[in-house]
């Protein structure tokens, strides 16, 4: 790999004054001029010149500068410039070929105690639904991580993964938040949190870099969902019918009934007055009445009133089947929804080591 | 569109509403024995009654004959054969509106006699003890009687008080159900007086 950073690095310089100044300080490592090879390293990893570089030759110029610090006999330094090697490049490793095995076992060192995660994802993401973004992970070392998607206030909509990472990890994100629903916004998060304390204190001579802590890793995400508008749900069932007797059930079932059995009784005297009525009426009006005695006894206060409980079975049922009719309804037209997610530069908020 | 169809698509409209936990269609069908009784004569009639259900709309037919025998036991008997439909519209569960006409014929040796009114009323209906057990009251009034002999027309009204048990899951039901009406020719000094006893039995579709 660093031989094919040294093929490429002249032919992808864009700025040819950092490029020199790159040259030179792998020219002064080579003519064991460690001070000069790390004061012109400094010059070319520091603004402006490092405006000109890109990662490969960042790691590339990380890797002869941690080198040079470590024949300065600048442990510390060293240590921190190979943690922010691997911040930059979790899967970078020297060249073999070039670094003899002292620095490769103090970069592995520092490499297997830093947890930190490298996230690829997509520029531009557009899916349907049953679509998903797929990140690409890959770590420093193996070790726990936890993967989630996170508001503007940090606040996390949802974990997409929490486990163990090996070589690498692929992640998918439907779009949608724990409740199931789309997330949109202009500054969603993809937030890597690495955690555990695998390789802590089992970094030799790099014990600097073995005591730091996991990185917290966020990518910025922009998600737009163009989706047409649902269906509300109806309202909560409110207007239920009593399933106990109260003390008024019964007396109005007993007056409902007296009532009857009295208007049974002066029914000939509204409809022909002055006619003699026959006696049938009182047939009636016992009927009535022995009625009104069963229903006020039967629905004394606490008793249960299972023609009320059925009704509110039916409209509970009722009810429950508007609701499924919404949510196929809903899901039909959310069939037709396209996701589109355009993803940013990693930010490492924490961990991972800091400038040498 | 003229008012009258306006007004109709409105009533149709509010008819085509169910009631809460109401099945669309149900229907019943019931055989019923009535004890007529009048201020000559009294008889007992055989006859069967039916409905259907929409809704909120629900249309009725219920038909009867027998003898009625007179008081005196000396005049002579006369048959008896009613019929009835009425379109009943139920606008809460406890209140409804009917409309329809009611015939009645009286045979006897001289002749038929029939009395046709359209009567138009209001009933309640009162839960007892649950749905099991109801009482109605209804009153209404004719909207127009005709009589064949003498030829002539009227007034009537009538009433009819009852109590329905249902056997709850079982598609049976009872009725017992006393009613009264009076029918009064223009310009004579002819009135009738019908009083009824009914008893209903009969099987319902939910």
């Amino acid at each position: 790999m660093a031989l094919a950073l040294l093929l490429a690095s002249p032919l992808r310089a864009q700025n040819g004054s950092a490029s020199e100044v790159l040259t030179g300080a792998v020219r002064a490592y080579r003519d064991l001029d460690f001070d000069a090879a790390a004061r012109l390293l400094r010059r070319v990893l520091a603004p402006p010149l490092a405006v000109g570089l890109d990662d490969a030759e960042r790691a590339r110029a990380l890797t002869y500068l941690g080198a040079a610090e470590h024949y300065r006999e600048q442990p510390d330094s060293a240590i921190a410039v190979f943690r922010r090697l691997v911040v930059l490049a979790p899967r970078h490793r020297p060249d073999t070929l070039v670094f003899p095995p002292e620095i490769t076992r103090l970069y592995n060192a520092v490499r297997s105690s830093t947890r930190i995660v490298a996230v690829r994802l997509p520029a531009d993401t557009e899916f349907g639904v049953g679509g998903k973004l797929v990140a690409w992970l890959y770590p420093s070392t193996p070790h726990a991580v936890t993967v989630a998607i996170s508001g503007e206030d940090g606040h996390a909509l949802r974990t997409v993964y929490a486990g163990p990472i090996g070589d690498s990890l692929d992640v998918s994100w439907d779009g949608r938040d724990s409740t199931g629903s789309f997330a949109t916004g202009d500054r969603l998060w993809l937030t890597v949190s690495s955690r555990g304390s695998r390789g802590a204190g089992g970094a030799g001579g790099a014990g600097g870099a073995g005591g730091a802590g996991g990185a917290k890793l966020r990518v910025p995400l922009r998600v737009e969902v163009s989706a047409p508008d649902t269906l509300p749900h109806p309202p909560p069932l409110s207007a239920l019918l009593p399933e106990r007797a109260t003390r008024e059930t019964g007396l109005r079932s007993l007056g409902g009934a007296a009532l009857l059995a009295a208007g049974a009784l002066t029914l000939p005297s509204l409809v022909a007055p002055g006619e003699r009525a026959s006696g049938t009426r009182f047939a009636v009006a016992g009927a009535l009445g022995v009625s009104g005695l069963v229903g006020y006894l039967s629905r004394r206060a606490g008793r249960p009133l299972p023609e009320n409980a059925a009704i509110n079975q039916t409209r509970r049922d009722a009810w429950r089947r508007q609701d499924a009719a919404v949510t196929r309804e809903n899901a039909g037209r959310m069939r037709a929804a396209r996701v589109r997610i355009r993803g940013g530069s990693a930010v490492v908020l924490e961990g991972g080591g800091g400038d040498p | 569109m003229s008012t009258r169809r306006l007004l109709l698509a409105a009533v149709w409209a509010f008819a085509a509403v169910p009631l809460a936990g109401q099945t669309p269609v149900t229907g019943t069908a019931a055989g019923l024995v009535l004890n007529v009784r009048t201020r000559t004569d009294a008889g007992t009639a055989l006859g069967f009654a039916g409905s259907v259900r929409f809704r909120r709309l629900e249309l009725q037919v219920r038909y009867a004959e027998g003898t009625l025998q007179p008081a005196d036991g000396a005049s002579v008997g006369r048959d008896l054969v009613e019929g009835a439909v009425a379109l009943r519209f139920v606008a809460t569960p406890w209140l409804s509106l009917q409309l329809g006409p009611h015939a009645r014929r009286f045979d006897s040796p001289v002749g038929a006699e029939r009395w046709v009114t359209w009567q138009l009323g209001g009933r309640a209906d009162v839960a007892i003890a649950g749905t099991g057990v109801r009482g109605h009251a209804m009153l209404w009034r004719g909207m127009g009687l005709e009589v064949n002999v003498p030829p002539g027309s009227g007034s009537a009204r009538g009433g009819e008080v009852g109590v329905t048990i249902d056997l709850g899951p079982r598609p049976f039901w009872f009725a017992l159900a006393y009613g009264i009406d009076q029918a009064q020719v223009r310009d004579a000094t002819r009135r009738e007086t019908v009083e009824t006893l009914t008893f209903t039995a009969g099987l319902r579709r939910r």
